[in-house]
C-alpha cells in the first residue's frame, strides 16, 4: 500500500480529533453566549 | 487581545509545520515517507504530558484556593489530555502497523502513555458521575494530582520490567532523529504546544462560561 | 499522640468488623483464587508463570476488596459520622491504610499459599524477602486504596471508576511485585525494583494524606 495512505491517515486522524474538539468547544461557547443574549 | 494572537500564532504555527512534515522536509533513508507520522506522533505526546502537567498544578492549586478558575484550567488540561494521548497512541498505530509490522508495541511509552491515556479518562469521568459536583471537582482534582505524579514511576517500570530481562526491542519506541528530521519535529512540538495553549485557554474559558450560568 | 491513637482505633475498629463479619476477605480471596486458577489453566501452571499470575491475581481482588470496603462504610454512613468528630482528616487516612494494609497482607497470604500449591513453586530461603516485597507492595496498594475509596462515595458507577483508575495507579506496584518475587525464588539480587516499591510508597504516603484531607472537606 502507498505509504502516504497511512501518512494521510494520521494526519486526518490529527485533524478529526483535535478539531471535532475545537469545534465542541465553540458550538458549546455559542450555545452559552446565545442563552446570555436571550436571558439579556 | 491574547486569544486572537494566540489563535493567530497556533495556526501560523501548524501550517508550517504542515507544510515542513508533508513536502519540505525530505523522507528517511530506512522508513521512507512513514516518517512523516512521527510529525503527529512524538508532538502529540508532548502535548499529552504537558496537559497532564498543567491538570495537576491546576489541581493542587484548587484543593488548596478552592478558586473556580483553578478548577476551570484542571478541567480542560484533563480533557485535552485524553484528547492528545489519545491522539498518540492512533498515530502510533499507523506508524508502527505499516513500518515494523506490528498495531502495537510493548515498550515503556507507548504503555505509560496508554496508561496516561485510561487515567485521564477516569480523571474525566468522575468529575461528571459524581453525585455532589464539589466532590467531584475535588476528585477530579486528586485523580490529576496523582496520576501525574505516578508517571514517571510507571514509565520506569515498564523499562526495567522489559529491558533487564529482554533484550530492549526495535519499534516505533525507539528511533534515532536524523537531523534533517530535527527542525519539522521541533516545530511541530512548538505547533502541538502553541495548539494546546490555545484549547486550554478555550476549553477554561467554556468552562467558564457555562458555570456562571 | 493522640492523631496515631485516633488512626490506631480506626484502624482497629476497620479489622473488628471484617474479623466478625468476613464480608470483604472472603470474597476477594475467592475472586483472586479463581483468577489463578483461569489463568494457569489457559496459559500453562509452569512455575515460572507463578510470580506473574499471583500478582494479576492480587491487584484484581485487591480492587475487589477496596472496592467492598467503601461500599460497606457507604451503606452504613460510617465516612460521614467519623468526619463529624474533631480532629485532623489525615488521621482518617491512616486508620483506613492501616486497615487495608492489613487486610492486603491476609490477603497475599493466602493467594501466595494457594499458587504455591497450584504452580508447584518451592518457597525455601527466600521466603523473608518474599515477605518483606509483599509488606512493601500492600503498603502501596493500601495507600492508593486509602485515597481512593472513600473518595469514590456518592459517585455513581463508582464501581467502574475504582478498577479504572487503582490498575494504572499501581502498576509500578505490579511491576515491581512480579520481578521481586521473581528474585527471591531464585535467590537472585533484588535490582532496582526495591527501590520502585520505596519511592511509589514514599510518594503516596506523603501526597495521600493532604490529599485526602482535602477532598474529606469539600
Amino acid at each position: 500500500m502507498n505509504p502516504w495512505v497511512w501518512v494521510l491517515a494520521a494526519y486526518g486522524c490529527a485533524a478529526l480529533v483535535v478539531g471535532g474538539y475545537a469545534v465542541w468547544i465553540w458550538r458549546r461557547l455559542r450555545e452559552a453566549r446565545a442563552t446570555e443574549e436571550v436571558e439579556g | 487581545m491574547l486569544r486572537a494572537f494566540l489563535g493567530g500564532a497556533t495556526a501560523a504555527l501548524l501550517a508550517l509545520g504542515l507544510v515542513l512534515a508533508l513536502w519540505l522536509s525530505p523522507p528517511d533513508a530506512y522508513q521512507g515517507e512513514y516518517v512523516r507520522i512521527m510529525y503527529v506522533h512524538v508532538p502529540s505526546a508532548l502535548a499529552a504530558y504537558v496537559a497532564a502537567a498543567v491538570a495537576c498544578v491546576a489541581g493542587a492549586l484548587y484543593l488548596w484556593r478552592r478558586q473556580a478558575r483553578y478548577d476551570h484550567l484542571a478541567q480542560a488540561g484533563a480533557e485535552l489530555v485524553v484528547v492528545f494521548s489519545g491522539l498518540t497512541l492512533l498515530s502510533g498505530m499507523l506508524w508502527g502497523r505499516p513500518v515494523w509490522g506490528v498495531w502495537w508495541a510493548w515498550d515503556a511509552r507507548l504503555v505509560t502513555t496508554a496508561v496516561l491515556f485510561l487515567l485521564y479518562v477516569g480523571c474525566v469521568l468522575v468529575r461528571g458521575l459524581s453525585d455532589d459536583p464539589e466532590r467531584g471537582r475535588s476528585l477530579a482534582a486528586v485523580v490529576g494530582v496523582v496520576g501525574f505524579l505516578d508517571v514517571p514511576i510507571v514509565h520506569y517500570s515498564v523499562v526495567w520490567f522489559r529491558t533487564l530481562h529482554q533484550p530492549p526491542s526495535i519499534g516505533p519506541g525507539g528511533v534515532a532523529i536524523a537531523p534533517p528530521l530535527l527542525l519539522p519535529l521541533v516545530v511541530n512540538a512548538l505547533a502541538y504546544l502553541a495548539l494546546l495553549g490555545y484549547l486550554l485557554v478555550e476549553r477554561a474559558r467554556l468552562a467558564q462560561v457555562e458555570a456562571s450560568r | 499522640m493522640r492523631a496515631l491513637e485516633r488512626a490506631v482505633a480506626l484502624a482497629a475498629k476497620d479489622l473488628r468488623v471484617e474479623w466478625r463479619r468476613r464480608e470483604v476477605l472472603l470474597p476477594s480471596a475467592s475472586f483472586g483464587l479463581l483468577v489463578a486458577l483461569v489463568l494457569g489453566l489457559t496459559q500453562g501452571a509452569q512455575p515460572d508463570r507463578a510470580p506473574a499470575v499471583l500478582w494479576v491475581a492480587l491487584a484484581l481482588a485487591a480492587v475487589l476488596l477496596v472496592e467492598r470496603t467503601t461500599e460497606r462504610e457507604g451503606e452504613e454512613g460510617t465516612l460521614e459520622a467519623l468526619l463529624l468528630y474533631p480532629g485532623s482528616r489525615e488521621d482518617l487516612f491512616w486508620g483506613r491504610w492501616a486497615a487495608l494494609v492489613v487486610l492486603l497482607l491476609v490477603l497475599g497470604l493466602a493467594l501466595g499459599l494457594a499458587q504455591a500449591v497450584l504452580f508447584g513453586v518451592r518457597l525455601g530461603p527466600g521466603w523473608m524477602r518474599l515477605a518483606a516485597a509483599g509488606l512493601l507492595a500492600s503498603c502501596g496498594l493500601a495507600a492508593v486504596g486509602a485515597l481512593l475509596s472513600a473518595l469514590l462515595l456518592n459517585v455513581r458507577g463508582g464501581h467502574l471508576l475504582m478498577p479504572l483508575l487503582l490498575l494504572p495507579t499501581c502498576l509500578p506496584v505490579l511491576l515491581a511485585g512480579i520481578r521481586l518475587t521473581e528474585s527471591a525464588l531464585q535467590g537472585a539480587p533484588f535490582g532496582p525494583w526495591l527501590g520502585v516499591l520505596v519511592v511509589f510508597d514514599a510518594l503516596l504516603l506523603l501526597v495521600g494524606p493532604p490529599l485526602f484531607a482535602a477532598v474529606a472537606e469539600g
